[in-house]
């Protein structure tokens, strides 16, 4: 009897895994001929998307006119690691923006309502009905200064490197996204989002530069309520063959998950407050 | 007087923006978390090299910087991507000044509302944190001035670029294009008077100098007595040639306004 319900359990869960899956397809296909109408909006945001990455390389060279290395870190290291750390954000905001506007565009406006009369999970239904593809042209572009850094570093292409690399982009997509969760929940208290976004877009900058340069509390922050240390300076440090952050390498790799569970409980939480605006 | 109109735009402009208080501690907390990472990123370097003038310099310069952005930098492709999206641009048309006028004192009482709320406190944060030097009276006057010459220009600038909202009818790419290319060449993120003498001269022709690193001259005391005109000087030749593609720019997108819904 107990083993029949549990297979039930089971049974009911990878048919809801399905049914997801497949209403997911149908919001992206929908989002995807909605967008060909506003073809020069989508012209345009990957246009400047890649303008705003060309830029901030040019900044990052405009800093070694300077100086041969910043702590010890060349350009091309540096360059590995804001290319690197980029590919992960800008992945991660390919399919998971939607939070940066929870509050201002679903709370506020009590559009969420809708979405409780729907049997879907409710966070699969915000991030479902958005998909930041501008960030495109970011994340091809981050792949081109990866693999540019790559040649002039003379790395060698280990397959534990691979493999490294590809669980690291994971853990760190959700690292990101565990932070989009948390700052996005807020919005169930205060009614908005976007003005604690801007902070974190700011806070995001931090990724391009060495860890090891900012003061103790700086570091705090990163590894703790931003931790944006984990997705672009630790998993970099691995790549470069740099074994003195060894245990940081590791805990990149597993704080993901960990992370977005957490991130998903207090989702949780902020959701039993939510009363709609009724209106 | 004619006058007075012109005076109604901008306080109803400055009393709307109070109603975006939280706006306004965002925007000072990001120039915080801006001041902290290049204090970080400049150190590693001053430790690393020898920056010419010091890293007290750089970061006076870069203070000024956001002094001048906070106070002077606005969006105005917002004001009007709106009102072309919604088609209400068509009431800009029928206002007793012109659109040009009623945007530029719209985003004058902004700029009244960003200097009282977001530069001043930079200013105050600059000096208690980081030892920023003050320059003196007439020096204060003369940044205050070229900060405003700073405002017409970035103004003009993204008055010309919101007309291109009147063909592409979205306006964040736009405004953040012009954004992108404006810090970095203003001298907002990186101190011109560091460059190296061939990029300096490509910086030297384009316009964005005189809306950030005009004014930030004169704030640190790099520029002194005549050079302090020159500084004016080339701000007005800017805002004259951008006044002029403005006014290219919107009598194009006249005939090209289509009013959605009716």
């Amino acid at each position: 009897m107990r083993e029949s319900e549990n297979y039930k359990g089971e049974e009911s869960r990878i048919s809801s895994v399905k049914k997801h899956w497949s209403v997911y397809k149908k919001f992206f296909a929908m989002y995807m001929k909605s967008r060909l109408i506003y073809k020069a909006d989508f012209v345009l945001g990957f246009t400047s998307q890649l303008i705003n990455l060309i830029f901030s390389v040019a900044f990052l060279s405009l800093l070694f006119t300077q100086v041969e290395s910043i702590q010890g870190w060349s350009f091309n290291e540096i360059l590995l690691l804001a290319g690197f750390s980029g590919l992960i954000l800008n992945l991660h905001h390919i399919f998971f923006f939607a939070p940066y506007r929870l509050g201002e565009d679903y709370i506020i406006s009590g559009r969420m309502d809708r979405y409780f009369v729907r049997p879907l999970n409710m966070l699969f239904q915000v991030f479902a009905r958005y998909i930041a593809d501008d960030n495109i042209s970011k994340v091809l572009a981050n792949i081109a200064i990866v693999v540019y850094a790559w040649n002039q570093l003379a790395l060698n292409i280990a397959s534990v490197k691979i493999v490294y690399g590809l669980l690291a982009i994971i853990s760190g997509v959700m690292v990101i996204g565990s932070i989009f969760v948390t700052f996005g929940t807020t919005a169930f208290w205060t009614g908005r989002s976007q003005a604690i976004f801007w902070l974190f877009f700011r806070i995001s900058d931090f990724r391009r530069y060495p860890y090891s340069i900012f003061s103790q509390p700086v570091k705090i922050i990163l590894i703790t309520i931003v931790p944006i240390a984990f997705t672009s300076f630790f998993p970099t440090t691995f790549l470069l063959g740099m074994p003195e952050w060894r245990n940081w390498q590791i805990i990149s790799l597993l704080i993901g998950p960990v992370m977005y569970l957490l991130a998903y409980q207090f989702w949780k939480i902020g959701l039993s407050n939510y009363s709609s605006t009724g209106s | 007087m004619n006058m007075k109109k012109y005076y109604a735009v901008a306080r109803n402009a400055f009393k709307q923006a109070t109603a975006y208080r939280l706006d306004a501690v965002t925007t000072f907390l990001s120039s915080v978390i801006f001041l902290t990472l290049y204090y970080a990123v400049w150190s590693a370097i001053d430790a690393s090299g020898d920056i010419q003038g010091g890293l007290q310099q750089v970061m006076t310069y870069l203070v000024a910087g956001q002094i001048v952005s906070n106070a002077a930098f606005l969006q105005t492709e917002q004001f009007i991507g709106y009102r072309v999206r919604k088609g209400t641009i068509v009431n800009e048309l029928k206002r007793p000044l012109g659109l040009m006028s009623h945007v530029y004192f719209h985003e004058l009482g902004w700029v009244v509302f960003n200097t009282l709320t977001k530069a001043l406190p930079i200013a105050a944060l600059g000096v208690v944190f980081l030892n920023i030097p003050l320059p003196g009276l007439v020096n204060t006057a003369y940044f205050a001035l070229s900060t405003f010459l700073a405002f017409n220009l970035v103004f003009l600038l993204a008055y010309a670029n919101s007309m291109l909202v009147f063909w592409t009818k979205v306006d964040w790419s736009l405004r953040m294009t012009r954004n992108t290319v404006t810090n970095l060449f203003s001298g907002v993120l990186f101190p011109l008077y560091l460059l190296p003498a061939g990029l300096s001269d490509i910086f030297n022709v384009l316009p964005f100098r005189a809306m950030a690193d005009a004014p930030i001259q004169i704030f640190t005391g790099q520029a002194s007595g005549i050079q302090v005109l020159e500084i004016f000087g080339l701000q007005l030749f800017w805002i004259v040639i951008m006044f002029i593609l403005a006014h290219l720019m919107w009598r194009k997108a006249k005939t090209r306004l289509t009013v959605q819904g009716g």
